[in-house]
């Protein structure tokens, strides 16, 4: 296989990744911010405490957190079929990567919340902020700095994610490392995809760090 | 303008409660400065969040500019809390937003019409001295700096009422003096009413008008400081003219002060060595008071302690058999130490003076009166916010008896009790 050929099965294998991993990662942003900012409300001692609320919230993250992957994979199936009608091909590999890396990341949102000090919410909170304010204004966008890190992690993990959904017909360069690389011994093309992951795991990482200190004043 | 009454707070968990404020009534009247003294642990952090309801209360009323916070709901709360101000130990300052955005937060919380908006942080930032700062994050500035950046944002809303919580408790001697004559000022030119705790003596006597002593969720003594100072056995004074550094020690080396507070008398009888160590601790003291910078302020010779001290010691190791007695200053203000085996027997004598009269010569009219030679052990002379007072411990030569007419003159003018 010449080195053009191998590029010809590259370009949608990224492509393909690129666009599991991109809708991915806005759909997991939206649902673990969601899940993150309620596991802190909800706590006790938060600023709308439910610990009912909290500890199932809690037990549902965690289960999620406790599959491997590859089980998940398999495990959402049939909820797969229900949304997007069918369970091969890259857009029915986006539900199983969402439903994984949400848990993943809303510990991180969670975590990344309960660093802003006591303190500035409770100033904020005696002057008089609603809820609204405290959560927008004063919790996520001191926290931002530190969501933005996390989210980058979550995409990084959602890359290796989508590697074992191309092993189950997703597509994207996990299956092409698979079926070229490791059943039919075409060596180019598993040292090309192990190029491409790694550059596109270095240019996420490093999109994901200038963002942070752009936005860290700390 | 802060009314709290009957106030209690108590924190459960787990392993038990603990009782953080124990039922506590306090008064601030409008444009007052009024501090709670208190360690750690007091309960003082406790009240001043119990004053704008960051602590819901057990029990009790919490009543500000008229408006019962206790019994307010959650829209009413938050209304009223924009009329209090607050400032904190570590600033609590957004770090994502600029000094002049950690100013526009607050008037965005009050919902102040945009357009306004900059030019009051202008104005805020030029009142606290920062307005040069205004693009600098909070963690390009210095503590003070911060400080600074807090109250401006305290005052956004322009509100009647300062809570201070332990506001230069993490800043060096210098920025915490200038953060303090910025409040005074503020005070003063706003008509502000302050109400802050701390640990710090120097903070109450810096700009509180009164206070109030904090101790485990109960107020020991509180009042306005001139009151305070001339209050019998008042803490606030011993704490601010620490005269009993002179509290003699006991065989085990512990200070006898718990004893001397009731007033009772400490009785070394006929084993001299108890009585030697009473001796040295009455020398220690008055070497305390004769490294006192006030003593030479007061404008008399500071040798005059040291005499002393050592004219005790001298007295204690003859003796053998020493009679030593020594009054409370907090309770008893005048004592007598009597020195047999031809030792001197010594009045000794608290007084406490603010106000105009701390400017009279007290000292001077009573040797002039009764012909006494009035020796200083120790006291100090201190500027107070409200007032200048001073405080001194003298030693008269003769019994309390034949100084029975000096000791009653000084009651007279009111200056011991």
């Amino acid at each position: 296989m010449t080195w053009s050929e191998v590029f010809e099965l590259l370009t949608p294998g990224v492509q393909e990744t690129a666009w599991m991993v991109g809708i991915a990662a806005l759909l997991t942003a939206v649902g673990g911010l969601l899940i993150g900012v309620l596991l802190v409300l909800t706590d006790r001692g938060g600023l709308l405490p439910a610990p009912p609320v909290n500890a199932v919230l809690g037990l549902i993250v965690n289960v999620g957190r406790s599959l491997p992957f590859i089980i998940l994979l398999v495990a959402v199936i049939p909820f797969t079929r229900l949304v997007v009608g069918t369970t091969i091909g890259t857009d029915a590999a986006i539900v199983p990567l969402t439903i994984g890396a949400i848990p993943f990341f809303a510990r991180i949102v969670e975590s990344a919340l309960r660093e802003v000090p006591p303190d500035v919410v409770a100033a904020a909170t005696a002057m008089g902020a609603t809820r609204r304010q405290i959560v927008g204004k004063v919790l996520l966008r001191e926290a931002l700095p530190g969501l933005v890190a996390g989210l980058t992690i979550t995409v990084i993990a959602l890359v290796g994610y989508s590697a074992m959904a191309g092993v189950v017909g997703g597509g994207g360069l996990g299956d092409l490392a698979i079926r070229y690389g490791y059943q039919r011994f075409e060596t180019e093309v598993m040292i090309a995809t192990v190029v491409a992951l790694v550059v596109f795991v270095q240019l996420v990482q490093m999109v994901g760090d200038l963002l942070v200190r752009r936005l860290s004043h700390r | 303008m802060i009314e709290i009454s009957g106030l209690r707070k108590t924190y459960r968990s787990r392993k038990g409660s603990v009782v953080a404020v124990d039922g506590v009534d306090l008064s601030v009247g409008e444009g007052e400065v009024f501090g709670v003294l208190g360690r750690s642990g007091a309960g003082k952090s406790t009240l001043l969040r119990c004053v704008n309801m960051l602590e819901r209360p057990d029990a009790g009323a919490v009543t500000v500019g008229g408006l019962e916070l206790t019994r307010l709901g959650r829209r009413e709360l938050r209304v009223a809390r924009q009329g209090i101000g607050m400032i904190h130990q570590h600033f609590a300052l957004l770090s994502s937003r600029t000094v002049a955005g950690n100013v526009a937060f607050a008037l965005e919380v009050t919902g102040a019409p945009r357009a306004g908006r900059k030019a009051r942080v202008a104005e805020l930032l030029e009142l606290v001295g920062l307005a040069d700062r205004a693009d600098a994050y909070p963690a390009q500035l210095s503590g003070g700096q911060k400080q600074r950046v807090g109250i401006a944002r305290a005052l956004a809303a322009r509100p009647k009422v300062l809570l201070s919580d332990e506001a230069t408790s993490a800043l060096d001697p210098e920025t915490t003096e200038s953060i303090l004559r910025l409040l005074l000022d503020l005070n003063r030119r706003l008509g502000l009413t302050i109400l802050l705790i701390t640990h710090e003596m120097n903070v109450v006597k810096r700009i509180c008008t009164s206070a109030a002593i904090m101790r485990d969720g109960r107020f020991v003594e509180s009042g306005r400081i001139t009151e305070l100072l001339r209050r019998p056995g008042s803490e606030l004074a011993r704490d601010l003219f620490p005269l009993d550094t002179a509290a003699p020690l006991d065989a085990a080396g512990v200070p006898l002060e718990a004893a001397m507070q009731g007033g009772a008398r400490v009785e070394a009888g006929a084993p001299a060595v108890a009585g030697a160590e009473a001796g040295a601790g009455l020398q220690a003291g008055a070497g305390a008071g004769a490294g006192l910078q006030a003593g030479a302020e007061a404008g008399v010779g500071v040798q005059a302690g040291a005499e002393a001290g050592v004219g005790v010691q001298a007295g204690a190791e003859a003796g053998a058999g020493v009679l030593t007695s020594v009054g409370a200053p907090t309770s008893l203000d005048t004592a007598g130490a009597r020195l047999p085996g031809g030792g001197e027997a010594t009045t000794i004598v608290d007084i406490t003076v603010s106000g105009p009269e701390a400017d009279e010569p007290i000292i001077a009219d009573l040797a002039r009166r009764f012909a006494v030679d009035v020796r200083i052990l120790g006291g100090s002379v201190e500027t107070l916010a409200a007032t200048r007072a001073g405080r001194w411990r003298i030693a008269l030569p003769g019994t309390p008896e034949a100084n029975r007419e000096a000791v009653e003159y000084l009651r007279e003018r009111g200056v011991t009790s």
